[in-house]
This record gives C-alpha cells, structure tokens and sequence, in this order.
C-alpha cells in the first residue's frame, strides 16, 4: 500500500533543487480551479445583486457565509485587525474544500506538510505582525522580558511552536483519515467496500474535515487577536 | 550550499518512490513556497472576486439599513413634536371651554340679575299702579257717598217740603234717610274692600 506522495513531472531549478508536479500539486490546482470557477460565477451574478431587494438563492448564502464569518472574527479577533479578514475567509474557504475533496478520491492537499505548513506560517506571520502593529513595545515585552528575560528561549519556542502545532494538527488529521479509508479499501473484503465507507467518509472527510479546517481557523483568528489586544 | 547537508533527508529517485510524507528536505521547502505561492493567488483572487461583492452587497444593505432607521427616528421625532404640539393645542382648547363656560356662566347670571331686578322694577310699577287705582276709586267712592248724602238730603229736604211735617213725621223721615245713607255707605265700603 503506497502512501507516498506521487510525482508526475519534474522542472530542474539546479542541479538539486526542482519543482515537482505532485499529488498535492494536482489537487491544489483542482481546489484552485473550483474556488476560481465559482468566485468568477459569484462576480458575474454580483452584477444584478441589488441590496435594496430581498437577497435568495446563492446571495442568500454567500451573505449568510460571509455575515457570519465577520462576526466569528471580530468576536476573536476585534475590530482593528478587521482588515485581514478576506485573508482568513479565502484560507477558510481554500482548507474547507481542500479537506472534502477527499470524497471524490482525490488526495486532500492539507495531507501534505508541504501545505499545511505555509498556511501555519502565513498566520504566524500575521499574527506577529498584528502584535507588533498595534502594541509593539509590550508585544516585544511579552515574549522577551516576560515574566523575567530568562524565560525569553520559553516565549521564543511557544511562538515558534504555534506554527508547527498548526501545521502538524490540520497535517495529521487529514492524513490519518485519508490513511485509514486507504486501509479500509485496501484490506476490507469486496462486499464491505460499498455502502460502509460512506460513513466513515462522512467522519474523516465531512465531519473531521470541516472540524479541522474550523479549528485552524479559529486559532490563527485567536491569535491574532490575543497579539493584537492591550 | 548542498541541500543534502543541510537537511535531514533528500529524495533520490523521486518518480519512482514518490515524495514522502514527511520529511524536512529542501524539497518539502521548496513545495510549501510553491504551495503559498498558490494559495496567495487564490486568496488574492477569491477577495477580489468573491469577498468584496458580497461585501459590497453587505455594507450597501448596512447603509440602507441605517439610513432607514435614521429616518424612522427622524419621523419619530416628527410626530412626537407633532404629539406634543397637538397636546397643547387641546390643552388651549380646554382652557378655552372653561373660560368660554365661565364667561357664559357669568353672563348668565348677569343677565338673571338684569331680569330680576326688571321684574322687580315692574312689580312695583304694577304695585305703584295699582295703589294709584285704589286711590282713585276711594277717592271716587267718597265722591259717590257724597253726591248720595246731597241727594238724600235733597230728598228729604223735598219731602219736608212738600208735606205738614210733625214730630213725628219728622223722627221717622229722619230715621228712613239715615238708614238708606247707612244702606248706600256699606254697600260702597264692601267694594272698595274688594
């Protein structure tokens, strides 16, 4: 049983240096291609939307998604990191299909390190950026002198680990799922390949899947707003 | 700088075994720079596409929204001003009916007064009027007993006259005419008692 990320194409930068046209690659272009597709369809509908009318159908919706996203924010995050909040809702709707895709059989991107990591840094970024925007002196305080300057390597690490714990959860959880259905169809006899994994696709895809695209989000978001707060 | 000093692990022959799952080689590095490249894209895309018109929608609803509140509250105040003016009018309009009661009630009774004391006035007109009546008739009345006695007297002076009068004759000539002057004065006092 392979679970190995596949390679489909190599492109040389250097001798030992490349680009590699992976599982996660393809499936990353395929989420990619979806969100594109229906973010362009949203623009063309956005043109007749009239706000003094009664919204219905994919308006209703999409205002639904992003009405309440704004609030799950701002009650984490508050208001003067309000900002950043496209940031969040595009990884928030890039990990929610990125975590499904795995019911159609296609490799779930955030099964790979290689992209959970740059999405747990992409907040680690922003969240050290949120305290050194709005409290650069007591930020830097907080990790250096904080409770006493020894424990400066203590804070350090915590911050250092916030990413890495990120990345690792959203990496780990995707995979086992992914490796556990893998199993399944791999080892269970024929006559419990059908109807039966339906279920657990429903868990570790569905369930888990949207759970943890929920649970990256809301901690990054806390971040944030716990680095931007006095 | 060789990557495959520097990090733990490097793949060989990556067509055939595939990328492992996890390893921390330059080439994960490369792949997750790749990987945030795309998503950056995406985000970039999915902001500009999807986010701002729903947004735009929002915000365009919001202010909508407000401005039909600020106008509720601005024709709240409206008829509350419009309320309070109206009280006030009826509170005028009140004040009004019980100095119009008032003025009525008063001249009522002025005017009561007037015609009470008109009454009064010809009451003793009539009183006047009727005790210069009363004068006149027993001023008439002795008028009348007179001219009697005269004509009495005149008749028996006649009869005297005209007959042999003894003693007698005389008494009782005498006695007839003053019964009959008796007979003639009660019958005029009774009516002027009446």
């Amino acid at each position: 049983m392979e679970f190995a990320i596949r390679v489909f194409a190599r492109l040389n930068i250097t001798d030992n240096i490349y680009l590699l046209i992976t599982d996660t690659t393809r499936s990353t272009w395929i989420v990619m291609a979806i969100l594109l597709v229906f973010a362009i369809i949203v623009r063309i509908k956005s043109r007749n939307w009239d706000a003094s009318k009664k919204p219905s159908g994919l308006q209703n919706v999409l205002e639904m998604a992003v009405d309440a996203f704004e609030k799950l924010y701002k009650g984490n995050a508050g208001e003067k990191m309000a900002f950043l909040m496209p940031w969040f809702f595009s990884l928030f709707a890039f990990l929610i299909l990125s975590n499904l895709i795995g019911i159609v059989g296609i490799r779930p991107p955030t099964a790979d390190w290689g992209m959970t990591l740059p999405l747990a840094v992409s907040s680690f970024v922003l969240f050290q950026f949120a305290g050194l925007k709005n409290r650069p002196k007591a930020y830097l305080k907080s990790i250096f002198l904080e409770p006493v300057f020894l424990f400066a390597p203590i804070n350090i690490m915590g911050e250092i680990a916030k990413p890495i714990a990120l990345s690792f959860r959203l990496f780990g959880n995707v995979l086992g799922g992914m490796i556990l259905l893998s199993l399944l169809y791999g080892m269970a006899p024929l006559a419990l390949q059908f109807v039966f994994p339906a279920f657990l696709h429903m868990y570790f895809d569905l369930a888990a899947g949207a759970l943890q695209a929920f649970i990256f989000i809301m901690l990054s978001i806390t971040f944030v707003g716990l680095a931007a707060e006095e | 700088m060789n990557p495959q000093l520097f990090f733990l692990a490097t793949t060989t022959d990556i067509f055939e075994t595939g990328r492992s799952l996890f390893s921390l080689d330059a080439q994960t590095f490369i792949d997750a720079g790749m990987n945030m490249f795309n998503f950056i894209l995406v985000a970039a895309f999915l902001t500009w596409l999807l986010y701002k018109p729903v947004k735009k929608v929002l915000a365009a609803r919001a202010e909508r929204i407000e401005n039909d509140l600020a106008s509720a509250a601005a024709n709240n105040l409206s008829a509350q001003e419009l309320k309070a003016e109206y009280e006030q009018k009826v509170s005028e309009i009140e004040k009004e009916r019980v100095s119009i009661l008032d003025d009525a009630r008063k001249q009522a009774n002025e005017k009561r007064h007037q015609i009470l004391d008109e009454a009064k006035a010809d009451a003793q007109d009539i009183k006047a009027r009727a005790s210069k009546d009363i004068a006149m008739e027993t001023a008439q009345m002795k008028s009348a007993v007179v001219n009697a006695i005269v004509d009495i007297s005149t008749d028996m002076a006649a009869r005297l006259i005209s007959t042999s009068i003894d003693k007698s004759a005389h008494d009782k000539l005498f006695t007839e005419a003053m019964e009959e002057l008796e007979a003639t004065t009660a019958f005029k006092a009774d009516a002027v008692a009446i």
